[in-house]
């Protein structure tokens, strides 16, 4: 069974948006900040890993 | 193990990352399952979707087809605590290590997703409640060498008495326990018929698993399993004191002091940000917590920049099923084990994460580095960094003036220029690795900003980009509220805020989609995990016995068990040889028995 090795591919490299990235930025911000203020605490719970890791 | 490896990206490396479990219920009123429950639904998602088989390994998980593992990580499992912890295979370079640990962020997140409504998962490395878990980076190194390795293998001699006796200490333990079980049965039995069912003595004798009937990987009740990790600790200290000392003495000599100012001034690159309890921001989530140079990761909370734990279990626990894992310990390379890395979002601070730290332990093997700067108190520099955003705070070093963190990181660049310069055969990722480097740093000295926000480090830096919604948060937004945008940047799902962004094209991808997805079910090449791979795509669903480890594979039962060592596998490895005696033999039938002519 032969493998393909994993090469750098110029064709990944995608740029990031010329397109209006400000506007885009705005949208994402104001998503997060309307999402945060609804129901902080009870995510904070959901996600408490009693006594961590290593 | 390989004798030292020379060039550049040629040595292997591998990530390990624990991911919270997010359980969100739509009825408040039910008692959300255990995270071992909730860990259980994923893997049965996950043997859906990969070959898959189990690990032979003392922690609950499975080994993957593309040679990586997923366990359940739980620091005290009767709290009801546990995370899912994904290790990727072993890897050559930063841009074949980015691209599994995206797959298996993918491949476990979907999985989750897929296999209960309203589960995800959070990859960070710091909860609410101040709880620190998170992401750990391993290295082949140079182990030692000259005297140091001597002195190495002479103190390995000397202390396998003291191993024995600690193994005879802890199976006396587990005697113990295996005995007060039993008493606790005789006496539970004539209890029961003459008081009837008593929940808190139930509960108080046998724990959770026995007294409510499910599986919870809850096997002790909780103060017998406060006893006995503290007695584990008591019998296993004077061997782990001795092996912590000889490590001292002779581990990673020639790297570890090298290494420590890149990894501590790394910081301003690597960090994924963090809020702590007064509302006060910090470059990294587990940065602040780091309070020691080499320790054995969180056995006596210690938080370390080098942990060591692995060579600790090697010889406490691993050797005890397997004396091959003491011989192995022999060897002059072994793993490098970092703790002070974050679990990235951004692909762009994951590959140079990585690709930076590959580049410096190779200049530092190849001789460069003989002059660093030479920090005065690590873990106090690296708290003040971590605590200044404007990246202008100073630190003390040894014999020179005090430097900012990005002083030192562009020192480190231009000796890993000059040592990349040096090298008659240099893949094209390691000047992809310098260019981003340099323009990352330019950036944090000099942000081109665009109508205030710096956009070229959004989406880059992940500190970065989770200060700015931060700062964006509202002004009417409580500690909670920007506590939430802290730990949900991290959440792999559509919901996620760095997924927000991402989807929007404001996070750079450095690897492809076919990329990702070949990784999910394919190993690296030239890697132990090319032949793990292939024998865990070759036999999971064909009816042989199969368990996997880092170090072997074991096919069949009794008699007929056959065991391959990774070791003598790796660079060059294709395909792994034929076994014989099992079906894959064509002279041997499906029932084992051998074909006739």
């Amino acid at each position: 069974m032969s493998h393909e090795v994993l090469v750098p591919n110029e064709e990944a490299r995608t740029a990031k948006t010329e397109v209006e990235p400000r506007e885009l930025l705005n949208q994402v911000v104001e998503s997060v900040r309307r999402d945060s203020q609804q129901g902080a605490q009870a995510f904070l719970s959901e996600t408490t890993v009693p006594h961590g890791g290593e | 193990m390989a004798s030292r490896v020379t060039g550049i990206f040629q040595r292997l490396v591998g990530l390990e990352t624990e991911y919270a479990i997010r359980f969100h219920s739509t009825d408040p009123a039910a008692q959300p399952p255990s995270k071992f429950r909730l860990f259980e639904s994923i893997l049965a998602a996950l043997r859906r979707r990969v070959p898959t088989v189990p690990a032979r390994y003392f922690k609950e998980g499975v080994f993957t087809a593309n040679g990586g593992a997923v366990w359940f990580e739980a620091e005290r499992p009767s709290s009801g605590g546990g995370l899912v912890e994904g290790a990727t295979p072993e890897c050559r370079g930063p841009r074949q290590v980015l691209t599994y640990q995206i797959a298996q962020d993918r491949l476990l997140a979907e999985c989750a997703q897929a296999s209960r409504s309203g589960m995800s998962l959070i990859k960070n490395d710091r909860d609410a409640a101040d709880n620190v878990y998170g992401a750990q980076e391993n290295y082949e190194v140079t182990f030692a060498a000259g005297w140091r390795l001597a002195v190495w293998r002479c103190g390995l001699v000397l202390l396998f008495p003291l191993a024995l006796l600690t193994w005879t200490s802890i199976l006396v333990c587990v005697l113990v326990t295996l005995a007060y079980f039993l008493l606790a049965g005789l006496f539970y039995i004539p209890f029961r018929l003459l008081a009837g069912r008593n929940e808190r003595v139930t509960l108080l004798l046998f724990g959770r698993d026995i007294s409510e009937g499910r599986e919870s990987c809850i096997h002790l009740p909780i103060w017998l399993e406060v006893l006995l990790q503290a007695s584990t600790r008591l019998v296993t200290a004077p061997l782990a004191i001795s092996l912590f000392l000889l490590l001292r003495l002779v581990a990673f000599s020639n790297i570890h002091q090298r290494l420590l100012p890149f990894l501590v001034s790394r910081t301003i690159f690597s960090g994924v940000g963090m809020l702590d309890a007064a509302g006060r921001f910090h470059l990294a989530d587990k940065g602040p917590s780091i309070n020691c140079v080499f320790g054995f990761g969180g056995i006596i909370g210690d938080r370390p920049v080098y942990s060591l734990g692995h060579f600790f279990k090697a010889v406490y626990a691993e050797s005890w099923f397997s004396p091959r894992e003491y011989a192995s310990l022999f060897a002059s390379r072994q793993r490098l084990q970092i703790a002070i890395g974050d679990s990235n979002m951004s692909q762009t601070a994951q590959f140079l994460r990585v690709g930076t730290t590959l580049l410096v332990l190779d200049a530092i093997e190849a001789g460069f580095f003989s002059h660093y700067p030479r920090l005065l108190s690590p873990i106090r520099a690296l708290r003040s960094i971590c605590a200044d955003p404007t990246l202008r705070v100073t630190v003390p070093l040894r014999r020179e003036a005090s430097r900012t963190a990005l002083h030192i990181q562009r020192f480190y660049y231009s000796g890993c220029r000059a040592f990349v310069e040096s090298q008659a055969d240099v893949p094209a990722e390691a000047r992809d690795v310098l260019d981003l480097w340099k323009r990352t740093l330019d950036e944090l000295e000099h942000p081109s900003h665009e109508e205030g926000a710096p956009q070229w480090l959004i989406g880059s830096v992940d500190w970065v980009t989770k200060k700015y919604l931060l700062d964006n948060a509202g002004a009417n937004s409580t500690w909670s509220d920007r506590k939430k945008i802290d730990i949900r940047y991290h959440e792999l799902s559509a919901d996620g805020y760095f997924q927000l962004l991402s989807s929007s094209g404001l996070s750079t991808q450095l690897v492809n989609e076919e990329q990702i997805e070949r990784a999910t079910r394919t190993p690296p090449p030239n890697s132990p995990a090319t032949t793990r791979g292939h024998y865990i795509r070759e036999f999971a669903s064909a009816g042989e016995s199969l368990s996997v480890n880092w170090k072997a594979v074991v096919i069949g039962q009794g008699w007929r068990t056959r065991i391959i060592r990774l070791a003598r596998y790796g660079r060059g490895q294709i395909a792994p040889p034929r076994i014989p005696g099992t079906h894959r033999d064509s002279n041997v039938r499906r029932d084992g028995r051998r074909k006739k002519g």
